[in-house]
Formats: structure tokens, sequence, C-alpha cells
């Protein structure tokens, strides 16, 4: 073995890769399963192996890129992404559709605006100049996510909209924008929901705190911000009785989905059935009977971890979890040790694409969080999905075999 | 005020870290509280309570004439379904079933079998039955877990074989189907019924209707505890045609047994009446027919393999699916396109028919053996002499030809709103090129083609439409579908008539219906058997030659001749000549339709 191939084995991060397969092979065989009741047997699995190989390759081809050439692709990348968001939108048809078909293939381009918005916003940040201001530094960055978040947002998908402001806020605080702008600027509108419920406002409010003195922010900043959350708290009851009932109802249906058991809480209420009826061990691989039934929506995409949870029980939870934490704390110690700005802030953006998702997909199915059509990565159903988070993947191991070079 | 990049780099990490990790321990904390925790109360309710959405099934929309009579509605009927993995449990619950009711058991075997691969949605085992079953199998349910009884509306078509081929049929909608229909948002069941031809499935969205959802709980046995709530179902939208059922039936009547050298012989032939101003198709009839109810239930195989591989082609819409010879009924074109080239004038007799034409070393036959010797433009319609049409295709360029055909509807479908609308074909240079190689044809072919025979071909509904077209001067669209009226009762108009005037001069189309007027009422034209007392009528026969036995025949016209509200196209396969036996049969429909006594 040549001391060059030595070396790249060495760096290559292969518990990372570990992680990554063993991600991939629960979804096959998850997906086999819920393929079982839908569409007849080995539709599902078969495809999605496919595009499986599909994005390994992509994998591949991402671990081999320089930097430069990801620096450089970001810019016509970006311009794009916003004009296939653009002709989504304004395409006959309508808005309402999410996917733009290439002859036998739909595509999703808000899957790849997601690797688009990291790219550009590695370069824009990775460029700083000392002398800038905060608010000339910041302006570039904002409106580089403002536009894919506004064009998603009308389509209308919430969700993705969402992932755009969770890839842009921690590669802001990567950058060095400081924390305690951060949680001032974000915390009210969290502080808005958590004041629905006297419990969760308080503990909104002891997370904040620690926030801020884990952000060694000053004593007159910390109580500036506390207090500024205190009276949106107080206030969000006053606002919410002057709405109107329908207003209230949505958004009660959206915090608590047995207020509407058979409209859009149907969905939660399914899911966590099947979840909680799995118990510690499941029912044993292909024998969920919620899943049989077809009580599940969306089983093989966007509740495909309900069937985890149903036939795999709380041990093929906690393993899919652990994967993920192993795949994403690998992902951080790779940003951690990058010597070059530009690939250290693109795997910031990665990591912080993955974690939000698969925090708020499975937060969804164990009605945590309201339902907002976000895939779990890797084990959702989807082409366009999976290729562009194992491409995702293939840059940030790309970044670990170099985290030498500046 | 920014923070370097680089400083404290690692307590950047951990704050982020820690927050995912805060996220994942949440997530970890509540799975534990479900699966582990509370497992027993989610166990419960998967098990005992069970809320099933239940597709009800939208009533289809029913079809009428343009009089308000019926043509096809639907009827209610039940069945027996059985959830395939409940029964798979349970073998006695079959052998109780089969005890029951007095069934075969292979039967429900084997129609189990085909619902294995959905095993929790219910699947029909036994159609159509009778009440008394309904009520045996109701009394018993406690003994039948898994076995329920399915109401369903059918299709049914109360006339009968009457406008079959308009109507269609229905079908099981195939698995792929039903994938792909459920991928598009659609709300299909397994086994569900959808047009599988005619007007059944041409305006399948509007009859469909939309199916609507109850949400049913059940035990875990699959027994129905009660309805919870229920989206009612929308029903499809009812149709008003543009046929008329009694000339329908008259026309039905006519083609269904008609005498052939004196002898009364089932054959196959078709005939199609439009209104030649609007497209209405009042009546269209193609034979041999089917009865549409035999496909509204699941069709036996045997029924279905002796529809499908009957030589007859019984499920074969002739009047717009079958492409024949036009034979001389397409002379006109010719015709047409000799005035226009300047080659014949209504004066010009040009060489005399002794009964055959000579071009180099073939003789090329007039269907009259004994010839027609020296006519002009006017007498060689009448008479339909071959020999005239020979010396003016022999001129003519065949692309001429091609486009002029184009501009009376051949060569492409006629857009009625009926599925697999057939174009015909009418050769071109390029397409004669391409079959024989550049150098493979000749002008003999040009003859072939200058009387309606060689490559030509076209369906009765392209002539009966070029007729319509010679006789007011403007191609029509043909239509079958007048309005749609809602679920609540508003009518919306249905297929627009379409209507363009033919792109060829005033003075061609007046010579040409001086000239098809003379084929009926002169007294030595070929079509007189189609006059009608009273009404001035003009047409064209049509021989056309076929390979494989006796010829066909063709007769096609219009009235009345100075402002027509029908034209008419019938063809008679292996019948004989156009003059002789089709032409009697569309004077009798002419006669009936302007209501004029048979035998005056």
């Amino acid at each position: 073995m040549s001391y060059r191939s030595r070396l790249l084995g060495r760096n290559f991060d292969w518990i990372l890769i570990t992680a990554l397969l063993g991600i991939l092979a629960m979804a096959f065989f998850t997906l086999y399963s819920a393929g079982k009741t839908t569409g007849g047997e080995g539709v599902y699995h078969a495809r999605q192996l496919i595009w499986t190989v599909i994005g390994l390759g992509a994998l591949t081809t991402a671990v081999f890129l320089p930097y430069r050439t990801l620096d450089t692709l970001s810019i016509p990348l970006y311009g794009a992404m916003i004009v296939l968001l653009l002709y989504l939108l304004f395409a006959p048809g309508g808005g309402a559709d999410r996917w733009i078909g290439f002859g036998p293939i739909a595509l999703q381009p808000s899957e790849a605006a997601k690797i688009a918005l990291v790219l550009i916003l590695a370069r824009v940040l990775a460029d700083r100049k000392p002398e800038m201001s905060l608010l000339r530094w910041i302006t570039v960055p904002l409106l580089l996510a403002a536009v894919p978040f506004l064009l998603v947002l009308k389509q209308p998908d919430l969700g993705t909209a969402l992932v755009f402001g969770a890839i842009l806020v921690p590669m802001l605080f990567w950058a060095g924008l400081p924390a305690r702008v951060i949680v001032l600027a974000v915390s009210p509108v969290i502080g808005m929901l958590a004041a629905s419920n006297l419990l969760t406002w308080i503990l909104f409010l002891v997370v904040l705190f620690l926030l801020l003195v884990l952000s060694r922010a000053s004593a007159v900043f910390l109580l500036l911000a506390l207090g500024v959350n205190m009276l949106v708290g107080i206030a969000a009851p006053v606002l919410w009785n002057g709405l109107h009932d329908y207003q209230q109802n949505r958004i009660l249906t959206f915090l608590d989905p047995s207020h509407d058991p058979l409209g859009a809480g149907y969905q939660i209420i399914q899911s966590a059935v099947a979840i909680g009826s799995g118990g510690f061990w499941g029912k044993g691989y292909l024998a969920g009977t919620q899943k049989g039934l077809s009580f599940l929506p969306e089983q093989h995409t966007d509740f495909i971890f309900s069937v985890v949870g149903e036939e795999f029980g709380f041990v093929g939870c906690s393993v899919l979890l652990l994967l993920y934490t192993v795949l994403l704390g690998r992902m951080l110690l790779i940003a951690l040790r990058a010597q070059n700005r530009f690939a250290s802030l693109m795997v910031i953006g990665f990591f912080s694409y993955l974690s939000f998702q698969v925090l708020i997909n499975v937060g969804m199915t164990i009605g945590l969080v309201p339902v907002t059509g976000l895939p779990l990565p890797l084990v959702s159903y989807g082409g366009s999905s999976l290729s562009t988070t194992l491409f995702a993947v293939g840059a940030v191991l790309g970044v670990g075999l170099r985290r030498n070079q500046y | 005020m920014i923070d370097p990049y680089d400083r404290d780099k690692r307590g950047k990490a951990i704050l982020l870290g820690s927050l995912v990790l805060l996220g994942f321990l949440i997530l970890g904390g509540r799975l534990f509280q479900m699966q582990v925790l509370v497992w027993e109360e989610y166990l419960a309710q998967s098990d005992e309570n069970r809320i099933r959405p239940e597709r009800v099934v939208a009533l289809r929309g029913q079809v009428f004439d343009r009089n308000g009579s019926v043509l096809a509605d639907s009827r209610p009927t039940f069945s027996v379904s059985v959830i395939p993995y409940l029964v798979q449990r349970n073998d006695a619950v079959l052998d109780r079933l089969v005890a029951l009711v007095d069934a075969d058991r292979a039967v429900i075997d084997r129609r189990l079998a085909e619902g294995l691969g959905r095993p929790y949605e219910p699947h029909r085992v036994l159609y159509d039955i009778d009440i008394r079953i309904v009520s045996i199998v109701e009394e018993h349910s406690a003994e039948l877990p898994g076995v329920l009884i399915e109401s369903e509306p059918v299709r049914r078509y109360p006339q009968g074989t009457l406008a079959a081929h308009v109507l269609g049929y229905l079908g099981k909608i195939s698995e792929e189907e039903l994938l792909a229909a459920r991928a598009a948002g659609g709300n299909l069941t397994p086994g569900a019924r959808v047009g599988r031809t005619g007007v059944e499935k041409e305006y399948e969205s509007y009859l469909s209707g939309k199916d609507g959802v109850r949400y049913v709980q059940e035990d875990a046995r699959g027994r129905p505890l009660g309805t919870l709530r229920e989206t009612s179902p929308v029903p499809g939208e009812d149709l008003w045609l543009t046929i008329d059922t009694g000339l329908q039936a008259f026309a039905e009547s006519l083609i269904t047994t008609y005498r052939v050298k004196g002898s009364l012989v089932e054959q196959a032939g078709a005939i199609v009446a439009m209104d030649p101003r609007t497209g209405d198709v009042l009546a269209m009839a193609s034979c041999p027919s089917f009865d549409p109810n035999l496909f509204s239930v699941n069709v036996p195989v045997s029924v279905w393999d002796s529809l499908s591989q009957d030589p007859m082609h019984p499920l074969l819409n002739r009047t717009s699916q079958a492409a024949y010879p036009p034979g001389s009924t397409y002379k006109p074109i010719t015709a047409a396109l000799g005035i226009i080239d300047d080659h014949v004038r209504p004066d010009t007799r040009l060489l005399p028919c002794f009964g055959s034409y000579r071009l180099g070393r073939r003789s090329y036959g007039c269907w009259e053996d004994r010839g027609h010797g020296s006519l002009d433009f006017q007498r060689s319609m009448e008479r339909s002499c071959d020999v005239y049409y020979y010396q003016i295709g022999q001129e003519m360029n065949l692309d001429h030809f091609a486009e002029l055909s184009f501009t009376f509807g051949f060569g492409k479908p006629t857009g009625i709103d009926l599925p697999a609308d057939r174009a015909g074909l009418v050769p071109t240079t390029k397409y004669m090129n391409e079959r024989y190689g550049r150098n493979g044809w000749g002008p003999g072919y040009q003859l072939n083609h200058s009387i309606g025979q060689g490559e030509i071909l076209s369906t009765p509904l392209q002539i009966a439409r070029f007729f319509g077209a010679i006789g007011t001067g403007a191609l029509v669209r043909p239509r079958l579908l007048l309005r749609v009226i809602d679920a609540e009762g508003n009518a919306k108009p249905g297929r627009p008539a379409l209507r363009q005037e033919v792109s060829v001069a005033g003075r061609v189309i007046t010579l040409l219906q001086e000239a098809v007027e003379g084929v009926v009422e002169n007294e030595r034209g070929t079509g007189g058997a189609a006059r009608v007392p009273g009404i001035r009528v003009a047409g064209k026969t049509g021989t056309a030659e076929n390979p494989h036995g006796v010829e066909h025949a063709w007769f096609v016209a219009y009235a009345p001749a100075e402002n027509p509200t029908i034209v008419v196209a019938c063809i008679l396969e292996e019948a004989g000549h156009g003059g002789s036996e089709a032409a009697p049969i569309v004077g009798a429909f002419l006669r009936r339709f302007f209501q004029v006594k048979e035998g005056v």
C-alpha cells in the first residue's frame, strides 16, 4: 500500500461510514415492510435500492471534488435553484406542485436547493473581511437565505422553508455571529408558541436563561432578553383571545392533534398508536398491524419512522437514533478539525440540515412537532432526498480526508 | 461587532452538539414514555379499536339520449367481501360461509387468492348476491369474523344492446391502473369498475363522480362497531348524448339483418347518421354487436373469450374504429382535383369507356364490363365510370390529391368524442416511397387511388363527414356529448360544435353537389334506390374491392340536397354492389328520418 493510500485510509472516517451504512440498511428493510401493503410487493424498496446506488455514486463524486470546485459551483448552482423554484411557482398548473418531471423521473428542486444554499452561504461567510460592520456582514447571507425561503413558503411548504432557516442560523453562529444576538432574534417566536401552556413556557424561560449564561452574555443583555420574552409570554394569551374561533382552531390542531381526530390529527394519532403499540421489542418485522391495515398515512415517506417504531419497538428506535447521533457527531468533529474555512462552514451547514430534519421528522411521528411534511433523511422513500443527502455526506467525508488542507 | 472566526471553535461545537443532543434526548424520552411506560394503552388502541377509513362508492352518472331516454343507469347490488388476513388465520370461517350460503368453495378460494396482495382491505368473493343471502350472512355475522356485506351500485344498460358501441362498457380496474390512480391522488378501490371503451371511457371523469370516505370503528376481528364520520360521495354527472334512440334502433334493425342475394344472412356492417350542420351524431350502429350489461359484473372468462376472439369482432365499432377502402365514394375528391387542375370541365368528355382502360401493358377494368361509352363530367359521377376517373388519376399529382383528401378530413382522426378514433390512410409520395421504394410504384397505383382503392383507407364516419362537407361547404367535428347535468341539476354545455369552411372554391363545391345529386335523382344514376319522395337526395355508391372475398358495399347520402340536415354513410362488408345493397338501406333510413311512408 502506498503512503498516499494509507494516509487516505487513516483519514477516512470509517465510523461515519459505518453509521451511514447502518442507517441505509435499516431503511431498506423498513421500506420493504412498508411496501407490503400499499404498493404490492417490492415497489418502494427496490426503487430505493436503485436510488441508493445512484446516491452512493453522488457520495463518491462529492468525496473527491476539491473545495475550489464546490466553492465555484456554488454560484451557478444557487442560481439554477432559484430559477427552478420560480418555475415551480409560475409554471402552468399552479403552485401546489413541488415536483418537476423529467421524463419518467420527478425531481424535487427544494431538496437540491438545500445543498445549494449551504454551499453559497459557506462561500459568502468564509470570505469575510475583518473591517466589515455586523450589519453589512449579515445582510448578504440573510438575503441569500430569504429568497429560497420565501419561494418555498409560497409553494406552500413550510417545513422546507424552516430547513433553510435551520441551515442559516448555525452557519452564522459558526462564522462568528455572537450567540446572544441569535438568541435574542429567535427567542420571541419560540416564546410565543411556548406561552400556550404554563409548563412549556417556564421550561422555555429556563432554557433561554441557561443559553444566555452559556453564551456569556452580559448581565444587562441577559435581563433585557429575559424581559422581552416575559412580555411576549404575557401578551400572547391576550392576543389569543383576540383571534377568531376558526383561527384558534387551526392553531390548536397544529399544537394538539387529538383536537381534530379525523382531520389533520388522524395521521398523528395513528402514527403515535403505531409507535406506542410497538412497545419495547416491537411487534416483529413485517408484523405491524397499524402499518398492515394501512392506518398509517404516507408510511413509506414522511411516516416511515412509525413503521420502525411499530415493528422494531423502543430498541429499534434507539438504535436508529443512536446511528444518527454517531453520524452527526462525527460530522461535527470533521467541521471542528477542518482547517479550511469554507470546508468547515459547509460541514456545519450539512450538519444543521440533517439534524433539523431528523429532529423534526421523528418529533412529528411521535406528536411532539406539528406535521410539516419533511422526510426522514436517508430513510424515507424518495430519490431526490436520498441522493442529495448522500451527496452532502460525501462532501463531508471529503473534508475529513483533506482536513489539513488550507 | 463580530467574533473572530477561529476563536473558541471548540466551545461553539460543544454548544451546537449539545443542542442537537438535547433534541435527541427529548425524542428518546418521549419514545421511552410511549413505548415502555404506557405502551399497553397504545397496544389496546391498536388492537381493540380501529378506525378504518372506508370508501363509499359514488353513484355513476346516467346516460340519456337527446330526448331523455335512458341509455345507462345503475342498480343496487350486494356482494360478500372478506378481509383476507382475518379469514386466512381462521379457515373454519370460509367453511362456515360456504355451508351457510351454498357457494362454490373453489370460486371463493380463487377470488380470495387475487386479494392476498392487499390482505387488510375487503375483497369481494361473491358478486351480485340475492337479498336472501344478505340476510343469512348478516344474521350469522358473529360466526363469520372478517366476512362482510358490501353494497355497490352496478351499471345497467336498460335497452340491452342498443347503441352498445357508442356507450362502451366497464371493466375492473387493473392493479397498474389502481397504483397509477392512487399515485395521482385518486381514491379508487380495488375492484372498482372504470370505462373501457365508448362514452363510458371517454367521459369517465364526468361519470365516475367522487367517492366518499366513511370512518368505521372496528374491533380486532374486523367487525364494524359504528360509523364515526362520513364525507358523502359526490355522484357522477349525467350525460345527454346527441343519439336519437328511435333512429338508432331503426339503423340497427336495418343492418343487423339485411338481405343478401335474397336470403337472410347475418353480416358485418355499419351505419352512421349525423347532422352535417353541427356534427351531432344521431345514430351510430355497428354489426355484429354485444350486450354491455355482460361487463357490468365480473365477466366469465368464457364469455369474454367468445367476444374478444370472435372472428366477426363484435366489440369493434366499425363506424370509427375500422378503416376500409372507400371505393367510388372517394370519386368526388378525384373529380374536384380534376376541376381544380383544369384537367376536366363540366362539358369535358374524356376517352370513351369500353369496359376497361389500358395503361402500358396492363388493362384496368371499369365495374361496368359493357362500358359506358362517352360521358361528360356529370354523367361520369352518376354512372360512377371508373375509366373517366382513371384518366384524371393518370394526370394528377399524388401530393395534391393527398392535400385535397386532408382538406376533406381524411387521413386524420375525425375528433369524435370516442376512444380509438382511427385516422385511416391517405398515401403521399413520401409514404409510397417508404412503402414500395422510390422506383417500386408507378402510374398504375395512381389509377387505383383515383377510384378510392389502392392504399386509401377511411372510416364510415370520415365518409359521412366528407359528404356533409360537400353538402354544406363546411367540415364539422362529429360529436356525441350534447350536454352534462351535474349533481345539483345544473346543465353544462357538452362538446362544442366545431365547423370549418372547406378551403375549396365554391364553384368546385357546387359542381360536386350537382354531380352527387344526379347519382340519386337522375334516371340512370347508380343510387336511385335511396330516393325519398318529395325530398332531393344527393349521394354516392361505392363498391370496394376486398382481397378476401366479395366486395364491400358502400353508400353515403345527404338530404335535402339544397339544405342538408342529415348525412348517412353505410358499409356492408362482403355484400356486393353499393347501389344494389347499401343504397336501399340508406334510402330506408332517410325515408324514416323524413317520416315518409314506405312503399309510396
